[in-house]
């Protein structure tokens, strides 16, 4: 696909982005039918207004991306983004939407009555906000780069921009509608190359997707060298090689014995067909049998590592500042209670597509795992499958609906992070609210876009990954706690956020500085949830235990608010004409 | 990647650094000589027990109790209401905690400061340090309404028998700005009685007559009249809650709009831009109603033509922004403001809506109005999404 | 609705999650993992699908779960007559 398809398709995604916000006030304009009702969000699109918002880099790129380089067990992934939706509607979301919170701090506060749980609720949803936009930016550099070849800055900055004029100019009053477009879009975006890549593999005659031993090159291939990368060679192969080889300068035929090779940047290799494929020093991909069967993954603990990722999945849905938001549309519980059903579905059938991608790339694409991308693989297949302008075609609507996944995810979490930030943050020190909110945006946009330039590239399905693992062991317990126990105190649940959010931050950068690879360590570091979560329930409930005089004094209160239907005591009145009319008609 | 990693880590030692050095050297030239500490001290713990307190002492005795026993540095420190213990900080809590209120039983009759010794305060126990105690009186508006009571070991010094009674005077002063707030809130609720009264007779009268002249024309339209009528008065003679939802509120408004539409048939238009997502948000009970019934007044009044009326409801940021515009005649700014300070006759709601803006969510809340003769007005106001304490009922 | 009503509309609305997080639970947890080797051996075009068809059917079986609580919340509903804004506003 040519560079400038390519750009086309990303700027028509902004400026759709930015229409569609502006549009969708107008189109609620109306002089003769005003009901309030008419304006309610429908379930349905409710439903894909959370579905556009929730389905991030991550699910977009990412998933594929692992699927590609790990098999099977990454398929945990999309299980696990869907799942925590059942725990938070039947745990959370009522119960929460009755507490007249609007954002988590907005139910410390609440719940809690005490200003220090506010704070220090205030500073986790920042910390996760930005640790969920980080891999979005990362992900926006790689496309543009995949794309366009531009610089790896430019993408980051680009999202950032439409995000910050989408939140400034007002174009997101009203959010909703946005968002389910994007949805739809991302959908559209990757199920309609997912049906041509799928027809040209069975013109192919449906070659094998798990070759035995570990992954070849079908064909010669070309691989130019876009970030210096080092890897590892399994066993000495003969190529050709043109750029810089382990710091020498090279031009011809090469031969890589096994062991680690640096392959700098601008470098040009031609792989022959049949060679061994070396991969990334960070992957460890999985071959053959390995990779299409759970539980074989190269760590020495599958097993917790499994079910410490499924742990985080389930219960950081809830904790995640963005998703919350979305069900106070709803006009009652009823309703939200459908928007559920229907975002699972929406979900549940968008999730049927990135396993696509990641299983064809093994034949496709296998170069990705030379240069350690797997990411790009939703990115690169369609153009590498479909030749000409529906190749092009195919290619440029595959970049929208990523950048339609960018763009929508970094605007619900910009908007959450700079309500924080404005309302607890920054609101004392900058008066004006409407200034405060803006400046807010920018520190929300501008932290996470220097972390993502700064930091080294980490696959964004584990990133976002570790961004659920600090939710479930910081918000979960208060929330769970917070509505289903009484006697949670304010000392006790800022014990637990602290800890609990604390321990599992340290483990992410843990994962991302140190990286430890042997033993227990790894695993318990690169998915910290199955220990950190219960840590921070322990200290929550301990705590609480042992400072029963600060529970909150309107504690019978709340309680009894979070949990009875919201009409139930409303009262009325004897006097009801209309029930009398009603009945006679 | 190494370097990048280096980078990092580099800039997240400088920011650590940077942070440490800006604390150690507030600490040593901004806190100044020990003496100024130790009033720093004395203020912030203050501060500290101001919040609890102003909640009222039943409410906040026991938050507070603490940090005015570290005001006084006394083993032990009770507040008493004259029939119960409410709060017992410090030691003995078993052995004397029951006995506070016999302690303070005299000055809670007279109200002068009494000091105890061993005799009817200390126990068996000769570690304990609860052995003398000195007690003052709580007042609010010269009423007793409760004691401190703080407990020493040896015989009190003559100093802080004077700091208890400086202490209870801080705290009496507290507890009467307690009850201060109490009384305003009073004041807000019976506010909000008398404007549910005040749905205007013209309206009802208006109205009711404009149904009839559909009663043989077109019956449905009139039942429809009718029923909208029945909803809105029960809406607005609604007995309980201070607040509602923004929803609730529009609603009402529409049926408001939709009766005097029906009596001015097309010179009325009505324009409701609406987020959704701003539906859910508790705003105080009739606080756009008047705002709706001036505007519709000011459209229609003195002319021929068609008024506008354009209500806006949108989603800005932490906030709901709400603003309702007409194209009438407008009004001279002096009288926006007589208005809003509840001077003029004829518009006492703005005032209202105005006041209970504030005092629910602070002075930076009230309402903005546009205004200028011709010019039409314009009337906003931001709400924000969460306010403690505040729920739609 | 008295007391007596709510406690037991309450304990139901209990009873009624209680039970759906059990199977949730075992669902997630378990047959995942559990019956890896016994789905593994089902296989379609030469490929062992059944772990993806395990996926696919976790998320499935979510997808009936929490069709499920809704019947089962409103019909709930219905019975000790919560009626709430939207059958309000579609009603007049």
């Amino acid at each position: 696909m040519s560079a400038s398809t390519g750009l086309a398709a990303i700027l028509l995604t902004a400026l759709a982005t930015i229409l569609v916000g502006v549009v969708g006030v107008r189109a609620a304009r109306t002089t003769s039918d005003f009901y309030v009702a008419s304006r309610t969000v429908t379930p349905w699109w409710n439903a894909s207004a959370i579905g556009g918002e929730y389905l991030s880099a991550a699910s977009f790129l990412g998933v594929a991306g692992l699927v590609l380089a790990y098999g099977a067990d990454m398929l945990w992934f999309p299980v696990g983004y869907t799942a925590g939706y059942l725990v938070l509607l039947v745990l959370v979301a009522a119960p929460l939407r009755r507490s007249g919170a609007y954002t988590l701090p907005d139910f410390a506060e609440a719940r809690l009555e005490s200003l220090a749980a506010r704070r220090t609720a205030s500073v986790l949803v920042v910390t996760i906000g930005w640790l969920y936009l980080l891999p979005q930016f990362q992900a926006a550099g790689l496309t543009v780069r995949t794309v366009t070849g531009a610089p790896q800055w430019v993408g980051p900055v680009l999202v950032a921009v439409v995000v910050l004029v989408g939140v400034l100019s007002g174009g997101m009053r009203s959010i909703t509608f946005v968002q389910a477009f994007q949805y739809w879009l991302k959908l559209t975006a990757l199920a309609l190359p997912a049906i041509f890549i799928v027809l040209v593999w069975q013109s192919h005659g449906t070659p094998s997707i798990t070759q035995d031993g570990p992954p070849v090159f079908a064909e010669p291939t070309v691989v130019d060298i876009a970030t210096g990368v080092s890897v590892e060679v399994l066993q000495t192969i003969a190529v050709e090689a043109e750029g810089t080889v382990d710091g020498e300068s090279v031009d011809g035929p090469v031969s890589l014995s096994p062991g680690s090779h640096t392959l700098a940047r601008g470098t040009q290799i031609t792989f022959p067909a049949g060679v061994q494929i070396p991969h990334a020093d960070n992957l460890t991909p999985l071959a053959g049998e390995d990779w299409r069967l759970p539980l074989r993954s190269a760590s020495d603990h599958p097993l917790y590592s499994t079910y410490s990722l499924i742990l985080a999945l389930f219960f950081g849905t809830m904790g995640l500042p963005h998703v919350l938001v979305r069900f106070y549309t709803n006009p009652d519980g009823r309703a939200a209670r459908r928007t559920t059903v229907a975002v699972l579905g929406l979900l549940g059938v968008f999730y049927l597509l990135p396993t696509v991608y990641g299983a064809l790339g093994r034949i496709y694409t296998p170069e990705l795992l030379l240069t350690g991308r797997t990411d790009a693989v939703v990115l690169l297949l369609p153009g590498r499958l479909v030749d000409g302008m529906a190749g092009d075609a195919l290619s440029a609507l595959v970049t929208a609906g990523a950048f339609a996944a960018f763009l929508s995810t970094s605007s619900g979490l910009t908007i959450s992070v700079a309500g924080v930030l404005s309302q607890d943050l920054i609101g004392h020190r900058v008066r004006n609210p409407v200034r405060a909110f803006r400046l807010g945006a920018s520190l929300a946009l501008i932290v996470p876009i220097a972390l993502a330039l700064l930091s080294p590239s980490l696959g964004i399905a584990d990133v976002v990954g570790l961004a659920f693992a600090v939710a479930a062991s910081s918000f979960c317990p208060m929330l769970l706690l917070g509505i289903w126990w009484r006697r949670l105190t304010d000392a006790g649940a800022i014990a637990g956020l602290v800890v609990g959010g604390g321990l599992s931050t340290l483990a992410v950068l843990g994962t991302i500085v140190w990286a430890p690879e042997q033993g227990w360590w790894g695993p318990l570091l690169a998915q910290p949830a199955a220990w950190s979560m219960p840590v921070a329930f322990l200290v929550m409930v301990l705590v609480s235990l042992a400072t029963p005089r600060r529970m909150a004094p309107g504690v019978n209160q709340t309680m009894i608010r979070l949990h009875t239907p919201e009409s139930v005591d409303l009262d009325r009145g004897t006097w009801d004409p209309e029930d009398r009319w009603r009945t006679r008609t | 990647m190494d370097t990048a990693l280096a980078v990092a880590i580099g800039l997240l030692i400088v920011a650590a650094g940077a942070a440490l050095l800006t604390w150690f050297v507030r600490s040593r030239l901004v806190l100044g000589t020990t003496e100024d500490q130790a009033t720093y001290r004395v203020l912030h713990i203050s501060s500290l027990a101001t919040p609890p307190l102003r909640a009222g002492l039943e409410a906040g005795a026991e938050r507070a109790a603490r940090h005015l026993r570290d005001l006084l540095g006394t083993p032990a420190l009770a507040l008493t209401d004259g029939t119960s213990v409410l709060a017992w900080d410090g030691t003995g809590n078993d052995a004397h905690a029951q006995h506070a209120v016999s302690h303070a039983q005299s000055v809670v009759r007279d109200g002068s400061t009494v000091v105890l010794g061993p005799s009817s305060v200390a126990c068996t126990d000769p570690e304990c340090a609860v052995r003398h105690a000195i007690t003052a009186a709580l007042t609010t508006e010269d009423h007793v309404v409760g004691a401190l009571t703080a407990y020493t070991g040896n015989r009190p010094s003559a100093r802080l028998v004077r700091a208890v009674e400086e202490v209870a005077r801080f705290v009496s002063g507290q507890l009467e700005l307690a009850e201060l707030d109490r009384s305003r809130a009073k004041l807000a609720e019976a506010e909000i009685r008398a404007l549910r009264a005040q749905i205007s007779p013209h309206f009802i009268y208006n109205s009711l007559g404009a149904i009839a002249s559909y009663v043989r024309t077109d019956p449905e339209h009139a039942r429809e009249l009718l029923l909208e009528f029945a909803d809105f008065t029960r809406y607005s003679f609604r007995r309980h809650g201070e607040f509602t939802t923004l929803a609730e509120e529009l609603r009402s408004i529409e049926r408001y709009l939709t009766l005097e539409q029906a009596r001015f048939g097309g010179r009325l238009q009505v324009t409701l831009r609406v987020s959704p997502e701003v539906l859910p948000v508790a705003v105080p009970f009739l606080c756009l109603q008047p705002l709706v019934e001036n505007a519709v007044r000011h459209g229609l009044e003195g002319r021929q033509g068609t008024g506008r009326i354009t209500i806006v409801a949108e989603d800005a940021g932490n906030e709901a922004s709400i603003s309702i515009e007409d194209d009438g005649v407008g009004m001279e700014p002096e009288r926006v403001l007589e208005n809003l300070l509840g001077e003029g006759g004829d518009h006492v709601g703005l005032g209202n809506v105005d006041e209970r803006l504030r005092s629910v969510f602070g002075d930076q809340h009230g309402l903005v109005v546009e205004t200028a003769p011709g010019a039409g007005t314009r009337i906003s106001l931001r709400v924000p999404k969460y306010a403690p304490g505040v729920h739609a009922t | 609705m008295d007391a007596a009503a709510r406690q037991s509309y309450w304990k139901r609305n209990l009873r009624l999650m209680a039970s759906l997080l059990v199977v949730w639970a075992l669902v997630s947890y378990g047959a995942g993992i559990l019956f890896v080797e016994q789905l593994n051996t089902l296989s379609i075009m030469g490929v062992p699908l059944g772990f993806w068809f395990a996926q696919q059917g976790a998320i499935l079986t979510f997808l009936i779960l929490i069709a499920i609580y809704v019947w089962r919340m409103d019909k709930l509903d219905q019975e000790f007559g919560i009626t709430e804004y939207e059958d309000e506003v579609h009603g007049s």
